[in-house]
C-alpha cells in the first residue's frame, strides 16, 4: 500500500514535469476544435442558404465540410488525444516525458502542418478522399511530428516502472503503432503514387474506419480505463472483461471497412467481411461497456464533471458500438447508405464518445499539471451540460432526419424534396452543435482562469522586480 | 497483461491482418482489371472505359477541388440492394471496371444531391447547362446546390459584340443590360468531366438489363 502511494507520488511529480508540450497539445487540441466547430456550422448554414458566401471558393460546402472533418480529427482529436496520450503514459508509468523540447517542437509543427493544410484545402488543394484532404507538403511535416511523439511515448511505455501492463496502456500501444501504419499507407497509395480505380475507395475506406475504430477509440478507452476507476473509486469488478474486449475489439475493428462500400462497386467480399465484422463488433462493445460500467454507482455520478463526462463517453462508446453493429446489416444498409444517419453517428463517436472522454481527461490532468483548482464550478457545470445536450440534440436529429431521408429516398421521391424535408433536421443539427460549441467557451474561460491563477504567484517577483526601481525614484524625487 | 512482447506481438498480427486483408489482398485481386474489348448486338467491336479528354480529366480536378463528393456519389447499386436502378440513376449497377481511368475516385458517401454516375446520359444529346453551375436554382428550382459564380467572369459586353458561350439567364438571374456572363475555363472543364459521366456500356461482369418490347412500351 505504502509502495502504491509513493509510486503515485512520484507518478504525480512526473505528470508536473512533462507538463508543457501537454498543456500546449491540448490547449492547440481546444482551439482546433473551435475552428473545426465555426467550420461545420458554416456548412450547416450552406444547407439552408445554399448562396451564402457563394462568390468565394473557400465557401463553398465541399472545401468547409472537408476542413471541418480535417480540423476536428487531425486538429482536435489527435492533438488532445497525443497530449493526453503523452500524460497518462508518464503517470502510468512513472516517469517523466523524456525530450520535453523535443515533445514542444514536434507539437508546434504539428499546428505548423495544420496551419498550411487547413487553408490549403479551403483554397481548393484537397485530395477529394475523406480524412486524408490535407495537401501533401502538410503531411509530410505532420507525420514527422507525429514521430517524435509516438517515439517518445514508446519510450515511455517500455521504460515503465509497472511490470504488468495496465489496459489502458494497452490501449496506448495500439494507438502509439497504428497511426504511423494507416497513414503512411494511405498517404502512400492515395495521395504520393495514387493506386487505380476503386482500390482508392477501399483504402480510404480502410483508413478512416482504421483511424477512428484503431486511434481515437484506443485513446479515448485508455482514458476511460485510466480514470473512471480513480473519479469513482471503485475499480471494476470485471477485470478479465477489459482483457477479452481489449482483444476481441482488435481482431474485429480492423475488418468493417468496407461498410461504406456495401453495394458499391467493390468485390462483393470487401461488403460481406464489413457487414460480418461489423455484427461481430457487438461482442467488444458488450465486454468493453460492461468493464468501464460496472463500478459506476448513479448517486456518484454528479461528484465531478469529470466522472459525469467520462461516464458519458463510455455511454456514447456503447451507442456508438450498438448503433455500428445494427446498421451494418444490409436490410438497414439499404435504406440508410449515404444517409446523414452515418454523419450523426460519426458526431456521436466524434464528438460524443471520445470528445467527452478527452473532455474528461483535460479535467483530471490540467490542474494537476498545474497543481491548480480549476475555480469556477458553474463554468464547469454549464460545460459538460452544454456539450452533452449539444451532442444528444445534434445526434438524435441527424439519426431521425437519416431515416427519413433513407426511406424517402428508397420511396422513389425526387432528391429535391427529399433535402427539402431533411432541412428542418439538419437546422436541429445545427442548433446542437452551436450549443456544443458554446459550451467549449465556458471550458476555455475555466482553464484560462486556471492558467492565470497558476501564473500569478509566478508573476509576482516580477511585478516586484519592475515595480521597484519605480518605487525608490518615486521617493527620491519626492 | 503481463508479457509486453506477446501483448506487442498480437497487436502486430492484428495489424496485419487487417492491412494484408484490406490493402494487399485487394491490390492484387484487382490490379489485373483492365479495359474491355467487347463486340456489341450490330457485331461493332467496342472498348470500355474509355479514356476521358483532357478537357473532362482537367474537370474532374476542379469537382475534387470543389468538393463535389460531398453531396454527390457516383455510384449505382444494384437492383436488389437499393432502389437506385429504379430511380432511373443508371441502367446497370456500376463495377470496379468503371473507375478504372479515374483519380481521385469520387465514390461518395453522401446523398444530399443525386446519383451523377450516368449523369451524362441522362443529359443525352443535350449540352450541358452551364447556368446549372452558375446558378442551380435557375434551372432545377428549390435546389439546394450552391451556386458557383467564381467560375464565371460577369463583365460588360465588349464591343466585338456578346461571347458566344455566354448564359441565358432569365427572369431574376439575368445580368443587368449591358453586361453578360461568360463561363470561365474551369466552368467549362467541369461541364465536359459531368457530361464524361457515363456506365451504360456492356459488360461481362454487369450486363444491361435486356429490354423487352413489353418494357420499352
Amino acid at each position: 500500500m505504502s509502495s502504491g502511494t509513493t509510486a503515485s507520488v512520484r507518478g504525480e511529480l512526473h505528470e508536473v514535469r512533462s507538463g508543457g508540450p501537454v498543456l500546449f497539445l491540448l490547449a492547440s487540441g481546444l482551439l482546433w476544435l473551435l475552428v473545426g466547430l465555426l467550420l461545420t456550422l458554416l456548412t450547416g448554414v450552406k444547407l439552408q442558404f445554399p448562396s451564402f458566401g457563394s462568390e468565394f471558393a473557400f465557401l463553398s460546402y465541399g472545401r468547409l465540410q472537408s476542413a471541418a472533418g480535417c480540423a476536428l480529427v487531425y486538429g482536435f482529436a489527435a492533438q488532445v488525444g497525443l497530449g493526453l496520450s503523452l500524460w497518462l503514459l508518464a503517470r502510468l508509468g512513472g516517469r517523466a516525458l523524456p525530450g520535453g523540447g523535443l515533445a514542444g517542437i514536434a507539437a508546434a509543427f504539428w499546428n505548423v502542418a495544420l496551419s498550411i493544410g487547413i487553408p490549403g484545402i479551403l483554397g481548393g488543394q484537397g485530395t477529394g478522399l475523406r480524412w486524408l484532404e490535407l495537401p501533401k507538403e502538410s503531411v509530410v511535416l505532420l507525420f514527422l511530428a507525429y514521430l517524435v511523439l509516438a517515439v517518445l511515448g514508446a519510450r515511455l511505455l517500455f521504460q515503465r516502472s509497472n511490470t504488468r501492463i495496465s489496459t489502458a496502456q494497452a490501449y496506448l500501444l495500439v494507438a502509439l503503432f497504428w497511426f504511423p501504419w494507416i497513414f503512411s499507407t494511405a498517404q502512400v497509395a492515395l495521395v504520393f503514387v495514387p493506386v487505380r480505380g476503386v482500390l482508392q475507395a477501399i483504402i480510404a475506406g480502410w483508413y478512416s474506419q482504421a483511424l477512428f475504430l484503431g486511434w481515437l477509440t484506443s485513446m479515448a478507452l485508455a482514458l476511460l480505463y485510466a480514470l473512471l476507476p480513480e473519479l469513482s473509486g471503485r475499480a471494476s469488478s470485471y477485470s478479465r472483461l477489459a482483457g477479452f474486449g481489449f482483444w476481441s475489439w482488435l481482431l474485429f475493428s480492423g475488418w468493417t471497412a468496407g461498410s461504406s462500400l456495401v453495394g458499391g462497386p467493390v468485390p462483393a467480399w470487401i461488403a460481406t467481411l464489413a457487414v460480418a465484422s461489423g455484427v461481430l463488433l457487438l461482442i467488444p462493445t458488450v465486454l468493453i461497456s460492461l468493464s468501464l460500467h460496472s463500478g459506476a454507482r448513479l448517486g456518484a455520478l454528479f461528484s465531478s464533471p469529470a466522472l459525469f463526462l467520462a461516464t458519458a463517453s463510455g455511454i456514447a462508446f456503447t451507442g456508438y458500438g450498438v448503433l455500428t453493429a445494427l446498421t451494418s446489416f444490409r436490410c438497414a444498409r439499404e435504406v440508410l447508405q449515404f444517409t446523414q444517419f452515418f454523419v450523426g453517428l460519426n458526431q456521436l463517436g466524434l464528438l460524443g464518445f471520445v470528445g467527452f472522454s478527452f473532455f474528461s481527461g483535460i479535467y483530471v490532468a490540467v490542474p494537476r499539471i498545474l497543481g491548480v483548482k480549476l475555480r469556477f464550478p458553474i463554468l464547469s457545470a454549464l460545460h459538460v451540460a452544454g456539450s452533452v445536450a449539444g451532442v444528444g440534440l445534434a445526434v438524435a436529429s441527424l439519426s431521425v432526419g437519416g431515416w427519413l431521408q433513407g426511406w424517402a429516398l428508397q420511396g422513389g421521391v425526387d432528391s429535391v424534396t427529399v433535402v427539402r424535408h431533411l432541412q428542418p433536421w439538419l437546422g436541429l443539427n445545427f442548433l446542437g452543435l452551436l450549443l456544443f460549441l458554446g459550451s467549449q467557451l465556458a471550458l476555455l474561460a475555466n482553464l484560462l482562469a486556471a492558467v492565470v491563477t497558476f501564473l500569478l504567484p509566478l508573476g509576482k517577483p516580477v511585478v516586484a522586480w519592475v515595480l521597484a526601481p519605480t518605487s525608490t525614484s518615486g521617493t527620491k524625487s519626492s | 497483461m503481463k508479457h509486453g512482447a506477446l501483448l506487442f506481438c498480437g497487436v502486430l498480427t492484428a495489424f496485419s491482418a487487417s492491412w494484408w486483408g484490406l490493402v494487399a489482398y485487394p491490390q492484387r485481386q484487382l490490379s489485373p482489371l483492365t479495359t474491355y474489348l467487347g463486340t456489341n448486338d450490330a457485331g461493332n467491336s467496342y472498348q470500355y472505359p474509355n479514356a476521358r479528354s483532357g478537357e473532362a480529366v482537367q474537370g474532374r480536378q476542379v469537382y475534387a477541388s470543389l468538393g463535389c463528393v460531398a453531396c454527390h456519389t457516383q455510384q449505382v447499386r444494384p437492383s436488389n440492394g437499393g432502389n437506385d436502378i429504379a430511380r432511373g440513376w443508371g441502367r446497370r449497377r456500376t463495377v470496379a471496371r468503371d473507375y478504372l481511368n479515374d483519380s481521385p475516385v469520387q465514390l461518395g458517401e453522401s446523398r444530399l444531391g443525386p446519383d451523377l454516375a450516368n449523369y451524362g446520359e441522362r443529359l443525352g444529346t443535350n449540352a450541358f447547362p452551364l447556368a446549372r453551375l452558375y446558378n442551380p436554382r435557375a434551372v432545377v428550382t428549390n435546389s439546394i446546390c450552391q451556386p458557383l459564380p467564381f467560375l464565371f467572369e460577369s463583365r460588360a459586353i465588349r464591343s466585338s459584340g456578346p461571347a458566344t458561350d455566354a448564359l441565358v439567364l432569365k427572369g431574376s438571374y439575368a445580368p443587368e443590360a449591358g453586361h453578360e456572363v461568360v463561363p470561365t475555363l474551369a466552368a467549362h472543364q467541369l461541364a465536359s468531366y459531368l457530361k464524361s459521366l457515363q456506365t451504360s456500356v456492356e459488360l461481362p461482369e454487369a450486363p444491361l438489363p435486356v429490354v423487352t418490347e413489353e418494357a420499352s412500351k
